[in-house]
């Protein structure tokens, strides 16, 4: 991916997110905030979605996996997220930033917050339950050589939308990127998506392809009225690349402010 | 509505077709993974996980914006109230 052409694509989504929000009449959008719902089971472990984060809400998250990568033998990130605009008046910017490299050293030559890089994600809701948006991870990338050199930003684009299952409901995804999203050492962009399916809207099973890997998942938000959200699952199911089929879980917790 | 629905899809669409091009004008190889975990997303997944894809409750708007959530999350607040109070 050219510089040049990530700069104009994320320099684009900063001015979308900055227009000022049109009106939009609310007798589509759904009431789920004047609800007490706050747990909310996720609908991907590693592969973004179409919807994020908007003005005056915010989360933390953390994510770990086994690797056959380091002494350690596990390796994870750390991150923050924040949004601004109104995604259902017209659109939002969700900001992330991640530290990476947490538990091994061996790999990049980083230890615990000395490497980590920004994500960008313009996003919009639609019609229907569904969402849109552009993004790129990995950019502003910060540490050492190794690691900037080994972790190339990755820009996609994804749709996801909400499906009820009869009493069930299903929140499928399905995106285009490259890099990260797409197949090692190969230029131009690949497919990635994820399907979960919701028992209620506290418990989803979940799998997913990065465009790499095939994951699968177990999510749990645990309590109603509190916004954590647990997901457990297991990763390269295919064993692709002469790796093995790795233990993964994360953990996040939203909050809002307005 | 469905002019603002119209807009919406509209830019839907423009950020879109700005995206691909530079999507598809890649020219350089993807992470190879030589670096420790590099390539297997685990140094990304942060970015993921902090937002929605981890952890959908960033995605919900506080008390001063009730009414005016769409979007996934509030298809499945919607579908699992109506069958709550169906039950």
């Amino acid at each position: 991916m050219k510089v040049k052409n990530k700069t104009v694509l994320v320099t684009g989504a900063l001015m979308l997110a900055s227009t000022p929000a049109w009106a939009q009449s609310g007798s589509e959008a759904a009431s789920a905030a004047a609800s007490e719902l706050k747990g909310f089971a996720a609908p991907a472990l590693q592969a973004p979605v179409a919807f994020g984060a908007r003005w005056g809400t915010f989360g933390v998250g953390g994510y770990g996996q086994t690797c056959d990568c380091n002494d350690q033998d596990a390796d994870g990130s750390l991150g923050v997220a924040f949004g601004l605009g109104d995604p259902d008046k017209y659109a939002a910017l969700e900001v992330a930033v991640a530290s990476s490299s947490l538990f091994g050293d061996t790999g990049s030559g980083d230890s615990f917050g000395e490497s980590g890089s920004v994500g960008l994600k313009l996003h919009t809701n639609l019609p229907g339950f569904a969402s849109f948006a552009v993004g790129v991870n990995g950019t502003g990338r910060w540490g050492s050589d190794a690691f900037k050199n080994a972790n190339k930003s990755s820009v996609y684009a994804v749709a996801t939308k909400m499906l009820p299952v009869g009493q069930f409901a299903t929140i499928l995804n399905i995106g285009i990127g490259d890099e990260l999203y797409n197949e090692p050492n190969k230029s131009g962009a690949n497919v990635f998506g994820s399907a979960a399916f919701y028992f209620t809207q506290q418990i989803s099973v979940l799998a997913e392809y990065t465009g790499r890997f095939t994951n699968a998942a177990v999510s749990v938000a645990p309590f109603r009225s509190f916004p954590l959200t647990v997901t457990l699952g297991a990763t390269n199911l295919g064993e692709r690349y002469g790796g093995n089929v790795e233990f993964a879980g994360s953990v996040g917790v939203g909050f809002a402010f307005n | 509505m469905r002019k603002h629905t119209l807009i919406k899809m509209a830019l839907a669409a423009i950020v879109a077709s700005a995206s691909l091009p530079a999507i598809a004008g890649s020219g350089t190889s993807g992470s190879s993974g030589t670096s420790g975990s590099a390539g297997l997303g685990i140094d990304y997944a942060a970015l993921a996980v902090s937002g929605c894809s981890g952890n959908p409750s960033t995605c919900i708007p506080g008390s001063s914006s009730e009414g005016t959530m769409g979007g996934p999350i509030a298809g499945l607040a919607k579908h699992f109230s109506k069958n709550k109070r169906n039950r």
